[in-house]
């Protein structure tokens, strides 16, 4: 049956360069037989970029590709824990801008904030332990030790951090999500307000708090939405640090809650264990903190409310680490442990 | 023939991939990608009277197809509609199809009809596990209770370089004709397969008689990880004494990377009939 269809497709594609004309009507570059394969569901559809931002290896390495995010240029910003060049800028077509970063071993969290009109970027090294501010191209203007002042870490070992939020306020909110699961709330100068989360069985707490986003969806009532991603699960908290509500995602290992417009993207790392099954997808939310699209996984079905366990469906992704979302609505899907593979492109249908 | 099908595969894609025109297309193509592992739920491989088999896969256009008579799922073979019913030992084998993609790999479970182990008054293991591997010592191998591939999970018992060894003796004589050992084989955690299986009968409970035993060689190369069924049958043997030594592959051998260190035996379940 597959193998019919394949002959079939290649002798049209055969007939249609002979004849040298568009004898199928559609573009001049493609042929009907061929047909873009389209993941995602509903609303939410996209067509695959494999080749997106693939760049020469020897000279533009990367390692894992953890997160991505777009600066206020429209530029694309990629965060690799190859120390030959942790940040990587491209535009949106995928062409190279520039490189920097040679000090970053860990680098792993990504999160750009605009501050009194200008672009930073938060960097959360897990080697390092620690959390640096930069300038967007790359100059060091503050550094978040481990918090020994927290009381809660005996060395900076312990501390592991995976994400940084940024409030309007200038508040800065760190996961850390490899640590002991605190999540530590400072001011923009960097002095420690308040600590929640940690271990622990209830829902409070957490484990692999590996990501944090502030929602700003409701303007007047900002929140945080953090990942438990051992539990398969996105939390809302106030951001005093009271937890307000549990999304449950079975089956989904989110890695960071990334919202553009009025939905939430997750890159889901797999879908079962092992870590390295290959079995990610990406998960999309509404407004409601219902799951509407899941390209690459199963389709989202609930049940009396309750949603049906999440798979992987089709091959497209290993282990996604992290969705960027630019400002066409075009999705960039950032890899961990991938064969050192540049991020795949979804572009909205 | 099946190489030759995956080499064509891998051309059209090439082809589809160049447009024939040296011109690379933008999106990737319909056939590009593979089809995930259908992944089936079910309450336990092991089971008295029947076990139920759901598989989950919710992609439009899919179908799955299964066997249950050991052959590799094609779109002839039964297609999956509902839960599956087995009420006898078998393997099941499942395969997701769909149009626009390249078929999934074949996903297997081996499904075992067993009755609850006679009665014992005693159980000894001859040598212990490690204390890590523990299990609830060698009650573990007769709870009926199936390990899962996370082999921390407290239902298996693990021996580094030794063999397990259990004496047990039942509170009445009782025929045995046949059992299989339930265990694990993963290569990169350095678990083998087991490398012989014996089974001995006593009417004293001091001296043993072998009464039947066979050489599995699995464990001499490269092998895949997971479970493992290893079995003997015999002439029905009315006893009340038994004795099961399952030897340990002993050193590791050396095409492998622990070339030279003892090698670990799992086992969570000895299943007698």
């Amino acid at each position: 049956m597959k193998r019919r269809q394949f002959i079939g497709s290649t002798l049209g594609a055969l007939a249609g360069t002979t004849l040298g004309v568009d004898v199928f009507g559609i573009s001049k570059n493609r042929l009907s037989a061929y047909k873009d394969f389209i993941i995602g569901h509903g609303t939410h559809q996209y067509k695959i970029d494999l080749n997106w931002g693939a760049l020469n290896p020897d000279f533009y390495p990367v390692n894992d590709c953890h997160e991505m995010v777009q600066d206020s240029q429209g530029r694309i910003i990629l965060l690799t824990n190859d120390t030959r060049n942790n940040v990587i800028i491209y535009d949106k077509s995928g062409k190279l801008i520039e490189v920097w970063g040679t000090d970053y071993p860990g680098a792993h969290g990504l999160t750009l904030s605009r501050e009194n009109g200008e672009d930073f970027l938060y960097i959360a090294d897990n080697n390092r332990h620690e959390v640096i501010k930069t300038t967007i191209d790359g100059k060091v203007v503050l550094n978040l030790p481990w918090p020994q002042e927290s009381g809660k870490y005996e060395k900076a070992e312990q501390y592991i951090p995976t994400e940084t939020a940024i409030a309007s306020n200038g508040d800065i909110y760190i996961a850390d999500g490899y640590g002991l699961q605190y999540i530590l709330h400072y001011n923009a100068k960097g002095k420690l307000l308040n600590v929640f989360g940690g271990r622990g069985p209830g829902e409070e707490h957490f484990d692999n708090a590996h990501g944090i986003c502030l929602d700003t969806r409701t303007p007047e009532a900002p929140t945080l939405l953090i990942t438990a991603r051992q539990q398969n699960k996105l939390k809302r908290f106030s951001l005093d640090g009271r937890l307000l509500k549990v999304i449950d995602l079975p089956g989904a290992y989110i890695c960071r809650p990334v919202i553009h417009g009025q939905e939430v993207y997750l890159a889901t790392l797999v879908s079962r264990l092992p870590f390295d099954s290959g079995s990610g997808f990406v998960c999309i939310l509404n407004q409601e903190d219902q799951l509407i699209s899941v390209p690459g996984g199963s389709q989202p079905i609930y049940r009396d409310g309750k949603l049906n366990r999440l798979q992987q469906t089709v091959k497209v992704f290993q282990h996604p680490h992290d969705v960027c979302v630019d400002d066409d609505e075009n999705l960039y899907v950032a890899q961990w442990n991938s064969g050192k593979t540049y991020p795949i492109k979804l572009v909205r249908v | 023939m099946h190489s030759l099908i995956r080499f064509f595969i891998g051309w059209s894609i090439y082809l589809s991939a160049m447009n024939l025109s040296g011109q690379n297309l933008h999106y990737a193509q319909q056939g590009t990608f593979q089809l995930a592992d259908p992944i089936l739920t079910f309450d336990s491989v092991l089971f008295q009277s029947s076990a139920t088999i759901r598989i989950g896969f919710e992609f439009e256009e899919t179908s799955l197809y299964y066997t249950l008579d050991g052959k590799e799922p094609t779109t002839t073979s039964l297609r999956y509609n509902q839960p599956i019913n087995v009420k006898e030992s078998s393997t099941l084998k499942v395969r997701a199809f769909h149009p626009d993609c390249q078929n999934s790999n074949v996903v297997s479970e081996q499904f075992i009809k067993v009755v609850p182990p006679p009665k014992m008054q005693s159980i000894i293991l001859q040598s212990a596990p490690n204390s890590k591997y523990a299990g609830n010592g060698a009650s573990t191998l007769f709870d009926l209770e199936k390990g899962s591939l996370n082999f921390q999970d407290g239902k298996w018992l693990g021996f580094q370089g030794d063999n397990l060894e259990i004496v047990a003796k039942l509170e009445k004589t009782t025929t045995i004709k046949g059992l299989t050992v339930s265990g694990l084989a993963n290569q990169s955690g350095w678990i083998f397969p087991i490398h012989n299986l014996a089974f001995y009968t006593s009417v004293d409970g001091e001296n043993f008689e072998l009464i039947e035993q066979k050489a599995f060689s699995e464990g001499d190369q490269s092998f895949e990880a997971g479970p493992r069924f290893w079995q003997i049958d015999f002439a029905p043997q009315q006893t009340r004494f038994i004795k099961i030594i399952a030897e340990n592959q002993g050193v590791i051998p050396d095409w492998h990377q622990g070339a030279g260190t003892p090698a670990w035996l799992f086992v969570d379940e000895i299943l007698l009939r």
